[in-house]
């Protein structure tokens, strides 16, 4: 069964990976706002900063180039 | 406004209704195959009295079609929807889309003609020989550095969490068919498992078990968590719920392989392992299910 060593080691590996980007996502602030982003999708296309997003531009999205024009980041800081 | 230079940028849909075309395509050609695998259950005569066409070769076709031609696409339709939107970025790559597309496209052509050929490897969802296992993994991480590409390019912030669902996918059905299909070709159309006996096995089901978990379990949920919400206007029912069992589903679900093989060789021990980690798996695979269904059939209740 000197495969099971093969097949844990790739597991704990992935596991490893995985708990890697978690704390990185983790410490980054992905996980600070677990309420906002699950609202944010319904607005996709029609947000406040989004310039006149009429029919069309809801394909086509134009987007303005500033920093500020970004949307709204859940990192609150 | 004035004065700002004013960025262009548009969603590619094309691709989108590409990918669902085919899966509507590979879907009802898939079922048919199917069906008249099924109907040579009761009426053997249904195997048209050629090799061809025989249970052993078409139920492959059959499976192969369903989960990697007809599910495949609809997984690469519905990210190539969300993500961009999602990310607030168009697909990194418009090439490596199609290059995505029409690799998939062939690889399937390739399974439709070497499966009732009889040209197998003989294990279950990974039937295809080894140059098809190659091209499979060639596209697989076309696709997947289209979507890191994307990643990286994003203009939102936050990953919203059908993101982590399609990442967590692409990276584990990578390593899972890599494993699995580690193989020494003795001709073009025929290798021998790198592994023998019931060490074959295991691997085997250590792939089997988590090709259904992220192939035809952990996208879906990602797409549930894009398209649900979408459809009924209304966020889903619990964000940190969400989050919660995807990383929990992730780090619990590839421990479950074992449980395709209780009360055979497989040493005992390795059978209750697997035992215990799918009695461990109810958590976060409820967790999935019920926020589904509370956003669905619960519109007046918010969690905290």
């Amino acid at each position: 069964m000197e495969v099971i060593f093969v097949l844990i080691g790739i597991s704990l590996l992935l596991a490893a990976g995985f708990l890697y980007i978690f704390f990185r996502a983790l410490k980054s602030g992905q996980f600070d706002d677990a309420h906002t982003p699950a609202i944010r999708i319904l607005f996709e296309g029609k947000g406040p900063k989004a310039p006149a997003a009429s029919e069309a531009g809801a394909a086509h999205p134009t987007v303005e180039k500033t920093k500020s024009n970004r949307i709204p980041s859940t990192k609150h800081k | 406004m004035s004065g700002a230079t004013l960025e262009k940028f548009s969603y590619d849909n094309k691709i989108v209704k590409y990918f669902g075309a085919a899966t509507i395509f590979w879907g009802l050609a898939g079922m048919l195959i199917g069906v008249i695998a099924a109907t040579q259950l009761f009426l053997p005569e249904a195997n048209l009295g050629n090799p061809y066409t025989t249970f052993g070769r078409i139920r492959p076709l059959h499976t192969n079609a369903v989960i990697f031609a007809f599910v495949g696409n609809a997984i690469f339709a519905g990210i190539y929807y969300s993500m961009p939107r999602l990310l607030k970025a168009p697909m990194w790559n418009k090439t490596l889309s199609w290059f995505h597309f029409w690799g998939w496209q062939l690889i399937i052509l390739s399974a439709v003609i070497t499966l009732p050929l009889g040209l197998t490897t003989s294990k279950e969802y990974a039937e295809l020989e080894w140059p098809i296992d190659i091209a499979i993994a060639v596209v697989w991480v076309a696709f997947g550095a289209n979507m890191i590409g994307t990643l990286v390019k994003r203009r939102e912030k936050h990953m919203y969490v059908a993101i982590w669902f399609y990442l967590a996918s692409f990276v584990t059905v990578a390593v899972l068919h890599i494993f699995n299909s580690l193989a020494l070709p003795v001709s073009f159309f025929k290798s021998y498992s790198a592994y023998a006996g019931v060490q074959d096995a295991l691997v085997q089901w250590w792939y089997g078990h988590n090709a259904v978990a992220f192939f035809l379990t952990t996208p879906f949920l990602g797409l549930m968590y894009y398209f649900l919400p979408k459809a009924a206007n209304r966020p889903v029912y619990s964000y940190k719920l969400s989050i919660v069992h995807f990383w929990s589903l992730i780090f619990i679900y590839i421990w479950a392989g074992p449980h395709h093989l209780l009360y055979t060789a497989l040493p005992e021990w390795a059978q209750v392992l697997g035992v215990a980690f799918s009695v461990m798996l109810i958590a976060p695979s409820w967790g999935g299910m019920v926020n589904g269904l509370l956003t669905y059939v619960v519109p007046g209740i918010r969690s905290a």
